[in-house]
């Protein structure tokens, strides 16, 4: 019995193994990811984080904090935290004396409905998203290798995809501004690039930076020409046109593009930086903090690839670049052309 | 009936496992045969022109549908056929399917900034097609007219429509990436093929400054022409766009451009052994092989192939007076100043305005195009190291004398060689012949 037990044992393991063995089979099939355990509620997240008290006190002023508690919908959360605020020099007390008006439209426009993760983004620069005050920020994503950060608004983050059942929250290192209605009226409305805005009028450039653009702006603060001994008198004077200067004095600083700081990082431009137009070239580099320096060169010789720095080194603090409809305006501490290196003799 | 019984039944029953064990191999279901097929090979030749300030390029990194199939939100998501993670073509590539069995994920050029998969960690390189159908398994063209063409897909011949779709550069199937991610199509346009016809469909940028994209679709004529057993040959297509605004001022490093009616010649050179070896002088041309007018190249027209023969050598050029195999130009990666000239006989072809009595030193100027390079290892190298069209340099391609040893034989063989210009790259497709004669 012992022996025929054996003998029908060895014969249902080898008839097993050809059936198994013999069939056809198709490719094998992509996994499908299963999604993650979800922990607590946006609201809990903002009560439960200290480093989230600021943004959580600005959420209830505002009124948010119910919206996004009632639960009609998922949320993704752009949150500054506390020492982000801290670096933009902004303070809580600060914040909660701008009118109310004010106020929501700079924390809706760190509010977007539905979950925004790394994930969805595509993995290009200034992808479009729209905010719940319906004004649009710019996701980016570095082009190269496989990089699960995100830059919105030119700006890096801390920590990304916190999940909760509600939505995600996105940490920012910095606090984004909200975008002015065009690149010329955020000029024209700030009396720190008066200087600015009077030589671009002098030079026929004002105007377009109202139109559809975009346009991306180095704009010199007014230290940058009264350190360089341009006054006033002198750009409103006869002498201060393009009759007299090469007009690369200020297209160097104004480009087709919406383009950030950190896109420099994100999409390298080739040439260690060099961008080339009509006169001369502009190098940009961006710092380890994401601050921006740029340097303007002109051709020198006719042939060859050559060229001399023809102004300055401004650079900027990656919390000073300011989105507008139409465009960009980077604020500058110094002049990219030194009017004295494209002077046309008479 | 003893002798059975005899028969010891459990190592019987062992027998048969073991039978079944080696026999019950692993199979694949084979795929259906296409009634009445085109044969279709697809090329991403989109440079990769995206940068920081020229934000709104599209990043070239693609998936290719034919008759495409949509989801609910309008979106692309499938079709009749799918060539997934189509990156940017190499500089070279053979008539046969040389990638068939290389991974889809395998590291390729080195030190290329702007590449999918360059300088990459290995655990986070993603997938990437360098042709349709490339590295995938699909039904092939046969051979024809006595030239290998499994590096040809067949395809349903007739009326199709035809999407290229940025896509992420992860390893996630087309049809399974999010949808918003599968919303960028840059090019949608309709194809007819006809049966049995061959055909290279080339993705381009139109116009670099403004992001405009389109195909070139062309029906090969190599499939019927009669070609010399004795000869080399070459055909040149221009598929660049618009001039763009780098190439139009001598000023710019990069200046270039491929006028739009160009003449084409080509030098035959032979390395002297009385010259210094690894030398650049020591390569002569040959007489009556020098400066011949091989034919006009007029931007964006494909229909008037010209496939000029350019003598195919003796043997005994290609070996040195020791009797050792001469060699191609060397190119390391990683230290420029190990490269090394090769001495292998090889073609170089001038470019030029024709009806031009002089050149005038601006426009005409145009970097010679010598094939010196090993086929092995081109695709290796960064084509900005082989082809960096600054003024005065030449743009290196692949030697046009095939050599393939075997065991202790050298075996050089002539090929047909198909250049295609686009924008600052010549690409290289090299046909090789199956026979040595052309089949009647």
């Amino acid at each position: 019995m012992k022996r025929n037990y054996s003998i029908y044992l060895s014969l249902m393991l080898a008839l097993i193994a050809m059936v198994i063995l013999g069939c056809s089979k198709t490719e094998d099939q992509v996994a499908t990811p299963k999604a993650n355990n979800l922990t607590q509620p946006l609201q809990s997240m903002l009560d439960n984080n200290f480093s989230f008290s600021y943004f959580d006190t600005l959420m209830k002023k505002t009124g948010y904090y119910d919206q996004v508690a009632k639960g009609d919908s998922a949320y993704t959360l752009l949150i500054p935290d506390n020492d982000a605020f801290t670096a933009a020099n902004m303070r809580l007390d600060s914040l909660l004396r701008i009118p109310l008006d004010s106020l929501k439209q700079f924390v809706g426009y760190h509010i977007l409905k539905g979950s925004v993760t790394t994930a969805t983004i595509p993995q290009t620069i200034t992808n479009p998203r729209f905010s719940i005050t319906r004004q649009t920020l710019y996701f980016s994503k570095p082009l190269n290798g496989a990089v699960t950060t995100l830059h919105i608004n030119g700006m890096q983050l801390r920590q990304v995809d916190l999940v909760a059942t509600n939505g995600i929250v996105q940490v920012l290192a910095t606090p984004l501004r909200v975008p002015a209605s065009s690149v010329k009226a955020w000029l024209v409305g700030n009396a720190n690039y008066s200087y600015y805005v009077a030589a671009l009028k002098k030079f026929n450039l004002l105007d377009q930076l109202d139109k559809t653009g975009p346009y991306t702006v180095l704009a010199p603060d007014n230290s940058a020409f009264v350190k360089n001994g341009i006054t006033m008198d002198f750009i409103n004077s006869d002498t201060f046109d393009v009759k007299h200067f090469n007009p690369f004095l200020f297209t160097a600083g104004i480009l087709s593009g919406r383009i950030f700081n950190t896109d420099f990082g994100d999409a390298p431009v080739a040439g260690n930086g060099v961008t080339f137009t009509k006169d001369g070239t502009v190098t940009f580099s961006a710092g380890y903090y994401g601050d921006l320096s740029s340097v303007a060169t002109n051709y020198v010789l006719q042939d060859r690839y050559n060229y001399t720095q023809i102004g300055g080194r401004p650079s900027e603090k990656v919390f000073e670049q300011q989105p507008a409809i139409n465009g960009v305006v980077h604020h500058m501490n110094d002049l990219l052309v030194y009017p004295n290196m494209v002077y046309l003799p008479q | 009936m003893k002798m059975l019984l005899r028969f010891k039944w459990k190592e019987l029953a062992l027998m048969f496992g073991l039978l079944g064990l080696l026999t019950g191999c692993y199979k694949y279901e084979e795929k259906s045969q296409i009634s009445n097929p085109s044969y279709l090979r697809v090329f991403n030749s989109i440079p990769f022109n995206l940068d920081a300030v020229h934000a709104g390029q599209a990043q070239p990194f693609l998936c290719f549908l034919v008759d495409p199939k949509f989801d609910a939100s309008g979106n692309p998501i499938d079709g009749a056929v799918v060539g997934d993670w189509l990156h940017t073509r190499e500089l070279f590539s053979l008539s046969y399917a040389a990638d068939a069995a290389t991974a889809l994920n395998a590291q390729q050029t080195v030190s290329n900034v702007n590449t999918i998969n360059s300088g990459v960690p290995l655990q986070n390189v993603t997938n990437a097609n360098y042709e349709y159908p490339g590295k995938l398994h699909v039904l092939t063209a046969p051979q024809m007219n006595g030239i290998d063409l499994s590096a040809w897909a067949q395809v349903p011949s007739g009326k199709h429509r035809i999407l290229f779709v940025v896509r992420p550069q992860d390893n996630t199937p087309f049809n399974q990436v999010a949808t918003t991610l599968r919303s960028n199509t840059i090019i949608d346009t309709t194809i007819d093929l006809q049966a049995g016809e061959v055909y290279t469909m080339n993705a381009l940028a139109t116009d670099l400054d403004n992001a405009k994209y389109g195909i070139n679709l062309r029906k090969e004529q190599f499939v019927h022409e009669k070609f010399d057993p004795g000869r080399l040959y070459a055909c040149f297509y221009n598929l660049s766009g618009v001039q763009p605004f780098l190439a139009t001022d001598p000023k710019f490093p990069y200046y270039w451009y491929y006028t739009d009616t160009m003449s084409v010649s080509y030098t035959y050179w032979t390395t002297d052994d009385n010259v210094a070896t690894g030398s650049v002088i020591a390569a002569q041309p040959m007489l009556g092989a020098t400066n011949i007018y091989m034919s006009t190249v007029i931007r964006g027209k494909t229909d008037n192939a010209v496939f000029t023969p350019i003598p195919f050598l003796d043997r005994s050029y290609f070996f040195d007076q020791q009797g050792v195999l001469r060699t191609y130009d060397l190119y390391n990666p990683f230290n420029s100043a190990a490269n090394a000239v090769g001495t292998m006989p090889f073609v170089s072809f001038s470019f030029g305005r024709p009806n031009v009595q002089t050149q005038d030193g601006v426009a005409g100027k145009y970097s010679p195009l010598v094939c010196t390079t090993n086929p092995a290892s081109v695709n290796l190298i960064d084509p900005n190291v082989l082809q960096g069209n600054t003024a005065n340099s030449k743009i290196s391609q692949v030697n046009l004398n095939r050599v393939i040893q075997s065991g202790s034989s050298i075996n050089i063989i002539p090929t047909v060689n198909i250049f295609e210009i686009i924008y600052n790259r010549v690409y290289l497709m090299q046909l090789q012949r199956g026979f040595d004669k052309v089949p009647e």
